[in-house]
């Protein structure tokens, strides 16, 4: 019998292992691993982390995922390994195919009788050219050789993302010294869960100049803004000059030893500085602004990036080109960079109004969206907002929206509306010959925004009239929703209106220090100089930039001894002994009691009136004894005044001395410090932000939460006056003064009035 | 021009630094109305505000009458916080609560938008010119009659009965005030020339002509007639003052307005203080109860519609030198009526329309003096208070469109909102229009003319607007409107007044003087003949209730809405059913009103030939009296009533009468009904006297119905009212129904039985 392999593959190892999937270890998060050139990647992995199989239903199913593929490696081996899953109900003629690039690689049978499965297949190595290749799965299913209901629910097949693997080798290649391929460095595609970017100083230069700390910032933004949104922990590493040692052979950079672990090194320092660690050849370059790229002594597949000049703010200068978007280096090792002028303070592009109050969707860049099959891909807007801005006695802003939906759809499908994540309202569309819609007014309630970026998602949930069925063909073709770029969202001109603290908002959007796109105005105060302290501030900077999406050129990166100057928005980075006094002081007024935690121990049930009338407003038609009867939480807590231990803190508050927002990350120690930062920059850490004040553990997990009793807004917006703003927040206030106005108007009108009532008195 | 007349007005305001102060507050005030604030907090700010308001309105009895100082304060608290309250509904209906959806709805929201607002302008003016009413003293007369004013009286007739002016003229002719010094004219309309010559009229003209003239020469009055019947009441009073009245001061009184003897005393000496006063006005009182009162049986307990005008809205007039004349019951100098060619005849409100051109054109003064001082008579049927309705509503639209307040060059501002409060009053049959059809516009036609969520929104605005605006009425005006009674009024004249309105919005000079008729008997039940269109109100209520609740079937998520609609359209029917019990016009065979007299000290006896029996007053009139006696007499006993009168200080007169009813009412007391049998003209001036004369017996009356109810006793009372008169009705008419029924089928029966009978 002969194998259904496919001709092409030359070198074929498929084992049909037979055995279930359980059996398979199992794993609580997925792992991607590395160990000497070998590589493992879960499908899921691919899949952003998710460990959900992947779904192949009906006759005739697809889906792929995308491999990146870094240039800097040179793929030697690569195997699939799949655990996979299918229907018992499957004819023989049923084939699960596996495919590089479209190109079908291999072909597996789908047995009835045999629904677990193992397989392992060689993938070409010409396929696994540098870039993003899609490894694809197709099924083509069945149950029958007569009429079939190509949707029936029997015909799936499941693959396991957690246990299902990519195992490759691959070894570094040699580095290209070219700056216009900075990009396959310092890359993305890179297999990594998280990237450490080693700084080299020659030791204590950043504590002695203020414009090297701005370099080191900006040249951090740098290499985060390249990694896109994966963790970039910045580590600095203090060199000492070494000794010149006779029959040395001539070295690039004398003195200068990467980590084992690290992939490449940022060396940055003045000409002079930089003087014991670089070779007179490269010193003879710099002779002003430099940015350089070399292969490392130690391993030519490592690179060293020298940023240097004649002056630190030369130093500043080259990293802070490095650091702008879109910038075309040349295809040579280095550079040198004389000129850079830069605006300053701008602020990040706002949507243009199209009448007052109200916003186009084209002018919040998007575009007319035709959502086409059973399960399209939600059409997506992204807007600024948040509850504060909008009017407080409107409790709903309005949506206007032009959309289309062709023919032959089901009563059952809707055009559902969600706002970050939540449900609004569901738009019917029932018409069996298509309707166009002009101006559907949709009121979404202002309590579903959320500070800063909102997310607003149209959902089809199309069916089509005609369902399916054995020998009925569904046809789809039809089945196309439209929304058009026209419609418009109700909304105050877009400002960037806050309440503080809130470091949720911090983690979403960097706000309160992203307000000007280019960090104007902010400082980033490192309490001490030591590498611990410098590397959590810098590496705290590198996860602004981004957050921000944009380079923060106009941060200041201070030390504690730097004048503050005329400051929007202050974050401080040190260990908590070496904090500034008046930010311990400050600071230790908005902590969670250190080590707080509470419990829910059981619930009971309790009598609340006025929460009972709350509800009744809402349902009126329930009798007021029955809502009045509330379940409370029975709750424990401990608070222990054991100091901050091994966990790190970020606390924010609006500072009452100087009024600007201060965020204050601090720990016991500074290895405590450098490695909370690192956790703190990792997507689990930094997604749970919340509140005014966080502790988290070294293992990353969230510990303590404080949420503020008072908020403070900054900002600007136009819906509220300031008095609306005020009254709103204080109801008690509202009424005193509402009623010390009234007082004073009756008490003048009184006096006013028997002034003129005496006047008649004595004219009578 | 406009500048200068906009720096005129501001400038004197200015002047003052107490008025800045005053004007920055209000400003304030008006700024916080204004901030939006989310539903919560505005729920607690007016839930905190109307308890304040519940708290005044439950001690304004105590301290009106205790600490009248204190009062006038918490009166101007109150005003502002209902104002606030109310500002901020209206401040949220115009910004939230109007959007488009379709061009019907947005005419039906912007219609209802203008009624409200229509509403809150005439319920915020009105606060205003109510905040500091004042009451005046009498100056006093000089002792040298000589140094009185001449005064003429004015008594203009038309159609009235020769019995009612006898009693009018009697009293006039008898008031306090030295004899020489005042002349009583008779100016008959209905005995012109122009009518005796009229062949239709001729003979019942010639009559009237020579028994007026009798009567006057009977009594002691001047009769004066005229050529041609020529701008109605404006032009008959001119002619007299033209051709025959040559005194310093003018009194006039309505045909019907019995005048007390004080009333000359009272008023004159206003106009020797002031020189450029032009009038002082006096209160109506009226002895009998309006078609409502009568039909719906409230005039012993409630407070006559008009009280609330003159002895609440006319003092605060007064206090802003806006009082103005309301054609009877007033003194004028005439000086100051001839610098305007007498008294105005452009509209046909002439009473009005002569202060406001006194008051704006020549800056004179007015005074308002609240003592009832003439006794008059109120339309006894529906149709015939609703030609005096109309003629008033006219009368002010016409003024609103030709005589403008805020186009009078020397009115200040507070006089011309007290004229718009006057003037602009009359549009309400638009505003309750608006009310009645709104609800139905969403129950029958889906028409969103509201856009809320509710109940939150009734509950933080809507709910407590209405509170307010209650709560502040029954502060201001309790004592003389009970809570929900002028909704009442307002919707059995909508109906009717519309239509005229309307034809003075077309044609401002078109509408023509209807003469009140006064006197009018009831000899049994029967509906009026106005009464079909708020059958048909009724029956588009019930409509309206029925397709509510299908409309809770059929959508079931607009709960909200419905209920809300719904309870709007119950409130009308309510009001539906009121108005149709007031259309069952009760019998009213009296035509000498009672007037009761226990509440004054009247000493009397019973002449027995030479017995005197000691008796209590009950009630009087001018044709007898009810009296409470320990001894039970015979009907038709011949008796006199020995009594002493009040008004003319204390003199004991003798009264023939004839005992007509006796009832024994327990504990050895027998309440016996007395007809007077006046022998001589003296005679019959002491009943005038005895009933009509005293002033104080009026205002004890008068304040005996005054008292205040709470906002849950006020609805219950209409509900209750509603319910009894509007199925009084219904059963009238079933009653109607099976009787003609009856009738027809005895007809019937008769004519078969005829047939039957017949040899044929």
């Amino acid at each position: 019998m002969r194998l259904p392999i496919h001709r092409p593959l030359r070198a074929i190892a498929l084992c049909m292992l037979g055995l279930p999937a359980a059996l398979a270890s199992p794993s609580e998060a997925l792992q991607f691993s590395h160990n000497e050139g070998e590589y493992s990647i879960p499908l899921g992995w691919l899949n952003g982390g998710n460990r959900a199989p992947l779904e192949l239903r009906g006759a005739e199913a697809r889906k792929a995922l995308s491999l990146p593929v870094p240039q800097r490696l040179k793929i030697e081996d690569v195997k699939l390994e799949m655990v996979y899953t299918n229907s018992i109900s499957m004819l023989p003629r049923s084939q699960l195919a596996v495919t590089l690039d479209n190109r079908v690689i291999a072909q597996l049978p789908v047995k009835a009788h045999q629904p677990d499965n193992a397989a392992r297949i060689a993938l070409p190595l010409d396929g696994f050219r540098p870039g993003f290749r899609e490894i694809g799965f197709r099924a083509a299913q069945h149950y029958t050789d007569e009429c079939e209901d190509p949707s029936a629910p029997e015909l799936y097949s499941q693959v396991d993302a957690a246990h299902s693997a990519l195992r490759l080798k691959a070894s570094r290649r040699p580095i290209t010294p070219s700056l216009a391929r900075l990009t396959d460095i310092f890359d993305r595609r890179l297999w990594l869960d998280r990237y450490t970017l080693e700084l080299m100083i020659p030791r204590g230069s950043l504590g002695q100049d203020e414009d090297l700390r701005q370099a080191a910032a900006q040249v951090s933004q740098s290499i985060a803004a390249t990694f896109d949104y994966l963790p970039v922990a910045v580590r600095i590493n203090e060199m000492n000059p070494a000794p010149a040692k006779a029959g040395e052979p001539r070295l690039r950079f004398p003195g200068v030893q990467l980590p084992d672990q690290a992939w490449d090194g940022v060396l940055l320092g003045t000409r002079d500085q930089l003087a014991p660690f670089v070779s007179a050849d490269i010193l003879a370059n710099i002779k002003e602004g430099y940015i350089g790229l070399f292969q490392s002594d130690q391993d030519p597949t490592r690179s060293i990036l020298v940023i240097s000049g004649i002056t630190p703010a030369q130093v500043r200068q080259a990293a802070t080109m490095l650091n702008l978007p879109g910038i075309a280096l040349p295809d040579r090792a280095d550079v040198s960079v004389s000129k850079l002028r830069m605006d300053q303070g701008y602020q990040r592009i706002k949507p243009l109004e199209d009448e007052k109050g109200w916003t186009s969707f084209a002018n919040f860049g998007f575009k007319t969206t035709t959502l086409k099959g059973m399960y399209p891909t939600p059409a997506r807007l992204e807007f600024w907002a948040s509850r504060e801005m909008q009017d407080p006695a409107k409790p709903f802003i309005e949506l206007e929206l032009n959309f289309a939906y062709g023919a032959g759809f089901d009563k059952k499908s809707g055009l559902n509306i969600m706002l970050n994540g939540q449900f609004i309202r569901a738009l019917p569309m029932q018409d069996p010959h298509g309707e166009q819609f002009f101006k559907y007014k949709v009121k979404i309630p202002t309590i579903s925004l959320r500070p800063g970026s909102n997310e607003l998602k149209f959902v089809p949930t199309i069916i089509g009239e005609d369902l399916g069925g054995a020998c009925e063909p569904i046809f789809t073709e039809n089945l196309l929703v439209s929304i058009f770029e026209d419609s418009r969202l109700e909304l105050p001109p877009v400002a960037d209106y806050m309440s503080l603290p809130d470091l949720g908002l911090l983690a979403r959007t960097g706000l309160p220090y992203t307000r000007a796109a280019d960090g104007l105005g902010v400082g980033v105060m490192a309490a001490d100089m030591e590498p611990a302290t410098l590397s959590s501030a810098l590496s705290l900077i590198a996860k602004l930039r981004q957050v921000n999406k944009a380079p923060l050129t106009s941060l200041r990166f201070l030390s504690s001894q730097d004048k503050l100057g005329e400051l929007d928005g202050l974050i401080v980075v040190g260990p908590e002994r070496a904090l500034p006094e008046a930010i311990r002081k400050e600071m230790t007024a908005f902590m969670p009691n250190q080590r707080w935690q509470a419990f829910n121990v059981g619930s009971h049930q309790a009598t609340d009136v006025g929460q009972g009338i709350k509800r009744w407003v809402d349902q009126p038609q329930t009798p007021l004894v029955q809502l009045t009867s509330v379940e409370k939480h029975a709750s424990a807590e401990l608070a222990l005044s054991d100091g901050l231990g091994a966990s790190a803190a970020l606390v924010q508050y609006v500072s009452l001395s100087t009024g600007i927002p201060v965020t204050v990350l601090t720990a016991a120690q500074a290895q405590y410090l450098q490695e909370g930062t690192q956790r703190l920059v990792e997507h689990s850490t930094w997604g749970a932000m919340d509140g005014s004040a966080m502790l988290w553990t070294m293992d990353g997990e969230a510990t303590a939460k404080a949420h503020p009793a008072d908020k403070v807004f900054i900002g600007e917006k136009s819906a509220m006056s300031p008095g609306s703003q005020i009254f709103s927040n204080h109801p008690w206030l509202a009424i005193l003064i509402t009623l010390a106005v009234i007082l004073l108007a009756a008490t003048l009108s009184w006096w006013l009035l028997r002034q003129r009532a005496r006047r008649l008195d004595q004219a009578a | 021009m406009g500048t200068e007349r906009f720096r005129g007005i501001l400038e004197p305001l200015l002047a003052r630094q107490g008025m800045v102060l005053w004007l920055a507050a209000i400003f304030a005030l008006l700024w916080l109305a204004y901030q939006p604030l989310p539903r919560d907090t505005q729920a607690l700010l007016v839930g905190v505000f109307v308890g304040i308001l519940f708290l005044i309105m439950w001690s304004v009895d105590r301290l009106e009458t205790h600490q009248a100082r204190e009062m006038r304060w918490l009166r101007l608290i109150a005003i502002l916080l209902a104002a606030y309250i109310s500002l901020r509904y209206i401040s949220w209906r115009i910004n939230y609560t109007i959007s488009y959806h379709d061009p019907m709805s947005t005419i039906g929201a912007l219609l209802l938008l203008g009624a409200e607002l229509y509403g809150l302008a005439i319920y915020l003016i009105g606060a205003f010119v109510n905040a500091y009413p004042t009451s005046r003293t009498p100056p006093k007369l000089p002792d040298d009659p000589d140094q009185l004013p001449t005064v003429d009286i004015l008594i203009p007739t038309y159609n009235e009965d020769p019995e009612l002016l006898e009693l009018t003229l009697l009293a006039a002719t008898q008031v306090r005030y030295p004899r020489h010094r005042f002349k009583v004219y008779l100016c008959d309309d209905g005995g012109t020339v122009q009518r005796r010559n009229r062949p239709d009229i001729a003979a019942q003209s010639w009559a009237r002509h020579h028994t007026l003239q009798a009567l006057c020469e009977k009594v002691g009055a001047i009769y004066v007639t005229r050529e041609r019947n020529e701008h109605a009441k404006a032009g008959n009073l001119n002619t007299a003052l033209r051709d025959h009245c040559r005194g310093e001061l003018v009194l006039i009184l309505d045909a019907d307005h019995i005048p007390t003897v004080d009333i000359l005393e009272n008023t004159v000496g206003f106009f020797l203080k002031d020189p450029d006063l032009f009038l002082v006005q006096t209160p109506h009182y009226f002895i009998n109860p309006d078609p409502l009162e009568r039909n719906l049986r409230t005039y012993e307990q409630m407070p006559s519609e008009n009280e609330m005008f003159y002895t609440v809205i006319q003092h605060g007039l007064d206090f802003w030198n806006a009082s103005f004349f309301c054609g009877s019951a007033a003194v004028l100098r005439r000086s100051h009526l001839d610098r305007i060619g007498g008294i105005a005849g452009e509209t046909i409100t002439e009473d009005a329309e002569t202060a406001m051109a006194l008051h704006g054109q020549h800056g004179l003064n007015s005074v308002y003096f609240g003592k009832p001082m003439v006794a008059g008579l109120q339309p006894e049927t529906f149709s015939s208070f609703i030609v005096q309705r109309t003629r008033w509503a006219q009368g002010m639209v016409q003024i609103f469109l030709l005589k403008n307040p805020w186009r009078q060059p020397r009115m200040s501002i507070a006089q011309r909102l007290a004229y718009t409060s006057s003037v602009f009053f009359w549009f309400f049959p638009f505003a309750r229009l608006i009310f009645f059809i709104a609800p139905s516009l969403y129950l029958l036609f889906s028409l969103q003319i509201v856009d809320a969520f509710i109940p939150l929104d009734l509950v933080a605005y809507a709910i407590p607007h209405v509170l307010a605006a209650m709560i502040l009425a029954n502060i201001l005006y309790g004592r003389t409107r009970w809570p929900l009674i002028s909704e009442l009024y307002e919707t059995i004249q909508s109906v009717h007044a519309l239509p005229a309105i309307l034809n003075v919005l077309r044609n401002p000079r078109s509408p023509s003087f209807a003469v009140t008729p006064k006197g009018e008997r009831l000899e049994e039940n029967f509906i009026s003949q106005l009464a079909l269109p708020f059958y048909v109100m009724l029956v588009i209520d019930i409509v309206c209730i029925i397709a509510g609740v299908i409309r809770l079937y059929v959508v079931p998520e607009d709960l909200g809405v419905i209920t809300l609609t719904m309870t709007i359209t119950i409130v009308n029917m309510v009001y539906s059913l009121a108005a149709i019990g007031v259309m069952l016009e009760k019998a009213q065979k009296r035509s000498a009103y009672r007037i009761p007299a226990q509440l004054i000290d009247i000493p009397a006896t019973l002449m027995l030939h030479t017995e005197e029996l000691p008796i209590r007053m009950i009630d009087l009139s001018h044709a007898g009296a009810g009296i409470l006696s320990r001894q039970g007499l015979p009907k038709q006993q011949k008796v006199k009533l020995r009594v002493n009168i009040r008004a003319w200080d204390m003199k004991t007169v003798e009264i023939p009468a004839r005992l007509v009813r006796h009832q024994y009412v327990g504990a050895q007391r027998w309440e016996l009904g007395l007809l007077f049998e006046p022998q001589t003209l003296e005679e019959k001036r002491a009943i005038i006297a005895l009933v009509y004369g005293d002033s104080d017996l009026h205002q004890a009356n008068q304040r005996r119905r005054q008292h205040r109810i709470g906002l849950m006793e006020g609805l219950l009372f209409l509900i209750k009212t509603a319910f009894e008169h509007g199925f009084g009705n219904f059963a009238f008419l079933t009653r109607l129904f099976f009787g003609r029924l009856l009738e027809r089928l005895q007809a019937l029966f008769t004519s078969k039985q005829k047939d039957l009978r017949s040899p044929s």
